[in-house]
């Protein structure tokens, strides 16, 4: 599997706050709906959402992003093949706002994703998102939101500010 | 699990010897020569149901050859390249008057007698394999509403080539493939022609069938089964016993492929389906409600009883063979059923307020494929020569190495600049997807499980599709300029058949590195014009509301849970099977299935709630239960938890590894015996299902219902072999 980690790691020894925004909040686990011994740590956190999209020709417009996204993590282990622990993320962008820079639109941002990831003690993270303007979702524009999540037993997890671009995901 | 093509030739040669000698066991198994208890004996088998690690046997021993564990050889691929075939679309079943069926179809079986090969045990047996009798005589035959209007008639049979291809739509709209074609049964030109013992399709053709139906119009789809009478034609896997399930009809239990009802080669099934809207009996029942309704041939609606907010869109129908579901839905007995309504018309155009307008077309008042196209995706393997290939002693789930859609491996589409709606099916094995366009841009998902979700949602990437599961999207290509190729990507990346081991950025599929060879482009969209009329087709922003369910009590809670080590309590041959997985109910231990045991037995009109959990982390259990649609109350206790794609109704609910669904549904209309069981088809197959059924009020039930014991001579009747103590 390619690595992205070592393309992330330089931005995220820039990014002194990254840490230090992330706030960590930890949620309850139902006794009925969760079997015993296989979910372990589950918490969630808010992440800063920064960055633009840039507009292109006619009449794109430029649009910048701000809001907090939630990230809820659950690890989940497998006592039964002994296999390594994964980690269940749920990512909620639907507190991401964008405003068109010469129009001063909103743009709705509902996405959430549910993604399944081998547990690392940091994992990067890209999810390319649609948003558009509310009441019209076609056409929809799209943009890559570019985050990592760290895990550490004791502290659980933690999550840097998400970057969103128009880069291309290919 | 399967190996690399760069690995060294004589890795290769070690693994392709321990596959065939598996074979040799998968097909004495299949073959009936050996049961499972015998191979258990010899040691070739541990009691929880996995080939015994033995060199030269398993294909995941290590060997002198290699320090790592063997693998599975590749695929052979002959020279073919991706996206160098057309996918073809659906073939269109033709609609015919009932009264074209001979024998005319009948309330009760039909019971006359035929003679029957001595391969089958010789004698004679009736020539309609349905259970005889009141309790599995079609529900509401004979009143007027549910009269059958139109049949559909096809056969079981291995693969050949076809010459009646039907598409129903312009070969511009179908890659130019000209319908008159032949049409082999390969997975690609450059690819051999597949053997008649190893696929077994509806008519014994390609593309996959789709059937085309609508509110109020009743149907009687007659199945003949002309698979080989001997069991030994099988290609080394799958039976050639079928019962056929429409996923997921709202229509009587003797309509429903039970999986104790099956038929055998040299006779047919009469399936029933009224296609009604679920509460017919109790909502609506004046049929004064527009949205409730069938479109008629002049571009109106014909009302009819029953709550709109049910109406269904687009289902399946496969094979549900006690034991061999997985190897006879791998062999092809697969196809897919659309069905339209007064708001899911299948016309773009006509604008009565009642109609949605999707993506479809205007030429007929209903029912246009044009620009609605159904996608069914699969995974499979073959050998060396090219032929299909399945292995039943992964108990984990088979993969397949190679991405077929629509029966094509990797295929192109030529797509107009316009809207398109995608009815999107899993019919793989064990395999989930996870999809997302090769650039990011957004889809619409619009239904889930054939159900026209509420609001639509606008994602960038899909949720993960588990096996049966439907998503309807619409993809606007007129974002594109011609002459653009923008690809369909999966995502999901496994490395065995319990769960995916990782959803994957699309950066990462697309950069070939995955050890999955399916991960990564396997359909791709070719831009070829502008569309010759303007786009008229809507995705509005609100599409139908669920059904409010709060004002009816609930009757009552079970819980589910689906996990290893079942028990086997019951020993009846043809009933019960004993595999690794197993369905434990309320609080009771976890068990091996037995289509005799009655697990659940809801009674008739009332609503329960249901909670399903997976006992496990190292694995996920997509969870279809036969019917009616659900409504998902919460993931994992938390309401705030079911995401905006799944609170519209649903029939397979993926649990999550480690995770748990809390539904509710409704009883009522219909009665009888129904399923519940996990959809990744080894599971089910190796253990994971159970039968629960509606009990009382309907007619003519009996408490509990007797389990039917097919024969080529005709079905017997026994008492359950097990009732559990909270069924009732």
């Amino acid at each position: 599997m390619k690595s992205m980690h070592s393309r992330w790691t330089p931005a995220l020894r820039s990014s002194g706050i990254a840490l230090a925004t992330a706030l960590l909040a930890w949620g309850g686990a139902s006794a009925l709906a969760q079997p015993v011994g296989v979910v372990g740590h589950q918490s969630t956190v808010v992440s800063a959402v920064t960055g633009a999209v840039g507009g292109g020709r006619g009449p794109i417009e430029t649009v910048v992003f701000s809001g907090q996204a939630s990230i809820s993590g659950k690890v989940i282990h497998d006592p039964d093949f002994g296999n390594p622990p994964i980690l269940e993320v749920v990512i909620d962008l639907s507190n991401v706002t964008g405003t068109g820079v010469q129009s001063r639109k909103t743009y709705v941002i509902a996405t959430q994703a549910v993604l399944h990831r081998p547990l690392l003690a940091f994992d990067p993270f890209e999810l390319s998102f649609p948003f558009y303007l509310e009441g019209d979702n076609s056409p929809a524009r799209w943009a890559l939101a570019s985050f990592g999540i760290h895990f550490n037993a004791a502290r659980g997890m933690a999550a840097t500010p998400v970057t969103v671009t128009g880069k291309r995901p290919s | 699990m399967y190996l690399s093509t760069h690995v060294p030739p004589a890795l290769l040669r070690q693994a392709e010897k321990a596959r065939r000698n598996r074979l040799e066991i998968i097909q004495a198994l299949s073959h009936g020569q050996v049961s499972r208890r015998e191979l258990i004996k010899w040691g070739l088998f541990t009691s929880g149901g996995l080939l015994a690690c033995k060199h030269g046997l398993s294909p995941f021993v290590g060997s002198a050859w290699a320090s790592d564990p063997v693998g599975l050889p590749p695929s052979p691929l002959f020279s073919a390249k991706p996206f160098e075939q057309p996918m073809e679309r659906f073939d269109v079943l033709p609609r015919l008057p009932v009264s074209a069926l001979n024998p005319l179809p009948t309330r009760l079986a039909n019971t006359t007698l035929q003679p029957v090969p001595a391969a089958l045990g010789g004698g004679y047996g009736p020539i309609e394999g349905r259970p005889p009798g009141e309790i599995w005589a079609h529900q509401g035959f004979d009143l007027p509403q549910f009269k059958p209007q139109v049949a559909y008639e096809v056969t079981q049979e291995g693969g050949k080539e076809s010459n009646s291809y039907r598409p129903e739509v312009p070969p511009r709209l179908n890659c130019g493939i000209d319908p008159r074609t032949p049409v082999e049964p390969y997975f690609c030109p450059r690819m051999p022609i597949q053997s008649p013992d190893k696929f077994w399709t509806f008519n014994g053709t390609f593309p996959p069938k789709l059937v085309l139906g609508r509110y109020g119009e009743p149907i009687l789809f007659r199945h003949h089964n002309r698979l080989p009478f001997d069991q030994t034609q099988n290609g080394g896997f799958g039976i050639h016993t079928i019962t056929t399930h429409e996923h997921n009809g709202h229509h009587g239990a003797e309509n429903d492929g039970f999986t104790g009802a099956f038929f055998f080669p040299g006779q047919f099934y009469d399936y029933h389906w009224p296609i009604v809207l679920a509460g017919f009996k109790t909502i609506n029942t004046g049929a004064t409600d527009p949205k409730a309704g069938s479109p008629n041939d002049s571009g109106g609606i014909t009302k009819i009883p029953g709550d709109w907010r049910e109406t269904m869109s687009t289902h399946w129908f496969h094979d549900h063979m006690f034991s061999f579901t997985s190897h006879n839905v791998y062999k092809g007995i697969a196809a897919m059923f659309n069905i339209y309504s007064a708001l899911d018309r299948g016309n773009e155009a006509i604008n009565d307020g009642v109609n949605l307008r999707l993506p479809s077309g205007t030429a007929k008042s209903w029912g246009n494929l044009d620009y609605d196209v159904n996608l069914m995706l699969a995974d499979k393997a073959w050998d060396q020569d090219g032929q299909l290939l399945f292995d039943i002693f992964n108990f984990d789930g088979f993969l397949g190495d190679q991405m077929t859609v629509n029966l094509v491996w990797k295929p192109f589409f030529d797509v107009e600049r316009r809207k398109y709606r995608f009815r999107i099916l899993n019919g793989s094995v064990a395999r989930f997807f996870k999809l997302a366009l090769s650039d990011g841009s957004p889809m619409i998902q619009i239904a889930n499980d054939g159900n026209l979700l509420p609001r639509p949602v606008v994602l960038s990437e899909l949720d993960e599709l588990g096996i049966a599961e439907r998503y309807d999207i619409v993809i606007d290509f007129s974002r594109y300029r011609n002459g653009t190729k923008v690809h369909l990507v999966n995502l999901a990346e496994h490395d065995n058949g319990r769960r995916v081991a990782k959803d994957l950025t699309l950066a990462e599929a697309l950069s070939g590195e995955s050890g999955d060879p399916c991960v990564g482009r396997f359909l791709e969209f070719r831009v070829v014009r502008d569309p010759p009329q303007t786009d008229v087709s809507q995705v509005p922003l609100t599409l139908i509301p669920n059904p409010d369910l709060s004002k009816i009590p609930v009757a009552r809670e079970r819980v589910f849970e689906f996990g290893r080590g079942a028990k086997k309590t019951t020993n009846n041959p043809v009933s019960s099977f004993f595999g690794p997985w197993g369905i434990g109910t309320d609080d009771g231990d976890k068990l091996a299935a037995d289509f005799g045991r009655v697990s659940a037995a809801p009674r008739f009109g009332t609503r329960e709630i249901w909670t399903l959990v997976n006992g496990g982390g190292g694995w996920d259990h997509p969870i279809h239960i036969h019917f009616e649609e659900g409504q998902v109350l919460a993931r994992d206790g938390s309401a705030a938890k079911v995401p905006p794609w799944e609170r519209g109704r649903k029939d397979v609910y993926r649990l999550r590894p480690g995770g748990s669904v809390k539904i509710t549904m409704q009883f009522r209309d219909w009665g009888g015996m129904f399923m519940e069981h996990c959809h990744n088809t080894t599971h089910e197959d190796n253990a994971m299902l159970l039968r629960w059924e509606i009990d009382d009020k309907g007619s003519p039930f009996l408490r509990p219902l007797p389990t039917p014991i097919p024969t080529p001579q005709g079905v017997t009747f026994l008492a359950p072999t097990e009732i559990l103590r909270t069924a009732f």
